[in-house]
């Protein structure tokens, strides 16, 4: 197990630091996220390769922090840090991920996440002294061109479950679209068509483009490292905003056996021993209808923080965090959850439960207005339970109470 | 026990259903003395609101006594023998919404909240009885309603008026009060108000409460001459929608600048003659391209004087067509509007009724027992036998 480590970066070694940082992760794909700016929480940069801080010497911008992302003339772009106060470098996982926070005297706080690049055989390492996009503009051409004539001959990369699936859901929508003699029915035979294919053939190429396998795996039940998780997994990301303070609602999720109360698809949590946990959620039928994993807490702080991540050995790989912040005003406390995780049944479970409305960003904003009802009401309303007419004798007998 | 049930379109039916139960640790359960149908009911009877079931309870004006209240109920806000009335919306008292004393907006009230989300970008308060995109609670045209979050949306009430007197504090006194408290009135203020049906009179009685120099009231007196009356009972001056052309009349009366607060009682079934826009709503609301057919809101905004308040206390669900923008924004207006704050004005108007100054019972036409709703809804939609406002008695 790796500490996390958080470094404060006094202001006279900015230029030397930042610099230091900028060659170790060049090119790693970074996001940026700016938090409590007037407009709200914003993402201002997702996934885009890193090519480098800097601290603006000289002019009137002297002072400012630079990051520069791209890597071509169409997908390039500066941030501009203003008025910065404080630096902060927290290396989670070293030669995984880190994470740089630069709080500004204006009160917004600048995230930027460093992930390590993707391990595609395409992505070559840019030697310093080479930043900057123009030049390697040519190359990325290049790779598009080298991935785009990939070996034709075709090694499955679905798993044996959901070719299985695949087969059965493709037929199930391609009846369903022929059926509908209409334009959507057209579009939903042939959605049905592309997934019997993928089940018979094993081969699917939104798996291919997204360099996602789920045929070969080392070892079943393996553990994917926090990088692989966040490349290969669905991203999830809500916010809200609470009338309590930072501290009560951290205490209130830091009892993770709180959270089956807040999470309908939670079955129980229960608490190992100061770090680790272990969690048993409702699952799709097709993952077995129920999922257990044990996971650990990689950053703690009272009344702000708390990151998690799954262990080895569960049939979940996620990692996530919720950050606790006192918004302006007395409107309460801003809560930001972000996870990213590979679902059972792999990405064809996401794409069946979106289709079927059980979105996990969906799910997620519930969960957090559910944590939200309970911190400021003290329960969640139900309707399950009160009456209902039966209309009898105006079409089918129904039942008389609620039952959702 | 008895309660009313929409199962369809134009159906609706008293049955024998389970009685309510606490159902959260904050619930009370009402039993209900008086509940009247709200102009907002017939939109959904007549199909205009989606997101309804078959078996649905509705009714979201009624009092009552409280039978039984659940264990985390603030007992000394309210206890088993008190005599409450019930806002239509449900609120939490400590949301931000609530505690802006925007309680039809609360964030917590909503079990289906998604939904609303989805349709409006953000999901509004649940309310009594008004379909699923509002919570999908079971509404209080019955001899017994669960009330959610009890100390908070249970408005104790004193023994010494009548039911008729106090009802109307859970939707029309207030969404009539705050449609002109939206206008900030001045003395030489005209205000216009456009339909007068229960909320439209509670308008007109409120813009005197709050100082108007004069109010307008529109209607048809073809179809409903006992509601323009009631109008000019109440200090309106009227205007015949059926023989006047109302733009010209609202002029000649303000000296051709338009009255300053103009306010649309009416919604999204208003029944026009002289646009085109009637019939273009028609033909579009039939055909499902549109859920609302905004007349009253059109006439409106083109009538007000420039730099005047627009109120839309009238209830809409969906989409409108053909709304005037080039005339609300180069007159440079203001638009007001909201589903009632309640619980914000109860005692306020309280206050008005307990000094005189507004005797609510005034706009009851008709009194009935809950056996007898489906009648009491086709008599109110159709406007037969005089009918303005019906009170619904479930224990007779």
């Amino acid at each position: 197990m790796t500490e996390t480590m958080t470094q404060d970066i006094p202001r006279v070694e900015w230029p030397t630091q930042l610099q230091e940082l900028s060659s170790r992760y060049q090119g790693w794909r970074t996001s940026i996220r700016v938090m409590g700016g007037e407009i709200g929480d914003q993402r201002v940069a997702a996934d885009l390769p890193l090519q480098g801080f800097s601290v603006e010497t000289q002019g009137s911008e002297a002072g400012k922090i630079l990051i520069e992302l791209g890597d071509s003339p169409n997908n390039f772009m500066i941030h501009h840090v203003d008025y910065p106060l404080r630096v902060q470098v927290a290396e989670m996982q070293p030669g995984s991920a880190a994470d740089v926070e630069i709080e500004s005297e204006d009160g917004t706080v600048t995230l930027v996440g460093l992930r390590a690049p993707t391990a595609l055989p395409s992505r070559r390492q840019v030697a310093p002294g080479e930043r900057g996009f123009r030049r390697r503009g040519m190359e990325v051409l290049r790779e598009k061109a080298h991935r785009l004539g990939r070996p034709s001959k075709r090694e499955p990369n679905v798993g044996n479950v959901e070719r299985f699936a695949s087969v059965a859901a493709g037929s199930l929508l391609a009846a369903l679209g022929l059926s509908r003699r209409s334009v959507s029915g057209v579009l939903t035979a042939g959605v049905g068509a592309a997934l019997i294919y993928r089940g018979v053939t094993g081969y699917c190429h939104a798996y291919g483009a997204m360099d996602v396998d789920t045929a070969h795996r080392k070892g079943e039940r393996a553990a994917r490292s926090p990088e692989e998780i966040t490349r290969q997994g669905i991203h999830v990301e809500q916010s809200c905003l609470i009338n309590k303070s930072p501290e009560e609602l951290y205490e209130f999720w830091r009892h993770f056996e709180n959270l089956p109360r807040i999470m309908n698809h939670l079955h129980s949590v229960r608490v190992l021993d100061d770090r680790r946990s272990h969690w048993v959620a409702k699952a799709p039928r097709i993952a077995g209808g129920e999922v257990e994993w044990d996971a650990e807490i990689t950053r703690d702080e009272p009344g702000s923080v708390i990151a998690w991540r799954s262990l080895p050995g569960g049939q979940i790989n996620s990692v996530g965090e919720i950050r606790f912040r006192q918004a302006m005003g007395d409107r309460g406390t801003e809560v930001h959850v972000s996870m990213d995780y590979i679902p059972p049944a792999g990405q064809l479970g996401h794409w069946m439960a979106t289709l079927f409305g059980e979105s996990p960003q969906r799910q997620m904003r519930e969960d957090l207005r559910n944590f939200k009802r309970i911190m400021e009401v003290g329960e969640i309303l139900t309707i399950e339970g009160q009456p209902r007419g039966t209309c009898t004798g105006m079409g089918r007998e129904r039942r008389s109470t609620e039952t959702e | 026990m008895k309660a009313l049930v929409w199962c369809a379109p134009r159906k609706v039916a008293v049955e024998d259903v389970p009685d309510p139960a606490i159902l959260n640790r904050r619930d009370a359960i009402v039993r209900v003395t008086s509940t009247a149908i709200c102009g907002s009911d017939l939109h959904l009877v007549d199909g205009f609101i989606p997101f309804m079931k078959p078996g649905d309870i509705i009714g979201h004006e009624s009092m009552g006594i409280v039978e039984e209240v659940g264990p985390d109920v603030d007992r000394s806000k309210v206890n088993v023998g008190d005599r409450v009335v019930v806002p239509f919306p449900i609120a939490c008292g400590n949301c931000f919404f609530c505690r802006r004393g925007l309680w039809s907006c609360c964030d917590n009230t909503n079990p289906k909240a998604h939904m609303g989300d989805e349709l409006f970008g953000q999901a509004t308060a649940g309310i009594f009885g008004y379909s699923h995109l509002t919570g999908g609670f079971a509404g209080g045209q019955a001899e017994f309603v669960r009330v959610p979050l009890a100390d908070v949306n249970c408005q104790k009430m004193p023994p010494d008026f009548t039911d008729e007197q106090l009802l109307f504090l859970s939707d029309i006194f207030p969404t009539g009060y705050m449609a002109v408290e939206h206008c900030n009135v001045q003395p030489d203020d005209t205000v216009a108000v456009w339909g007068c049906g229960p909320v439209g009179q509670f308008v007109i009685r409120s813009a005197f409460l709050l100082g108007a120099g004069r109010v307008i009231a529109i209607d048809d007196e073809k179809k409903v001459p006992e509601r323009l009356q009631m109008a000019r009972d109440g200090g309106a001056l009227t205007i015949d929608m059926h023989d006047e052309y109302v733009y010209d009349r609202l002029l000649e009366l303000t000296c051709g600048i338009g009255p300053d607060v103009c306010i649309d009682a009416v919604g999204m079934e208003a029944h026009g003659y002289t646009m085109l826009g009637s019939i273009y709503d028609k033909v579009k609301t039939n055909l499902f391209m549109e859920t609302e057919r905004p007349h009253a809101l059109r006439q409106a905004i083109t009538c007000c004087r420039k730099g005047g308040t627009v109120s839309i206390p009238g209830v809409y669900g969906g989409l409108s067509d053909k709304i005037p923008m080039g005339a609300l924004m180069n007159k440079g207006l203001t638009i007001k509007t909201g589903q009632t704050h309640v619980h914000k004005y109860v005692p306020e108007l309280l206050e008005h009724i307990r000094s005189g100054r507004v005797d609510p019972g005034f706009v009851v036409t008709h009194r009935l027992p809950l056996s007898e709703a489906p009648h009491a809804y086709e008599i109110f939609r159709d406007k037969k036998d005089g009918c303005i406002k019906v009170v619904l008695n479930p224990a007779s």
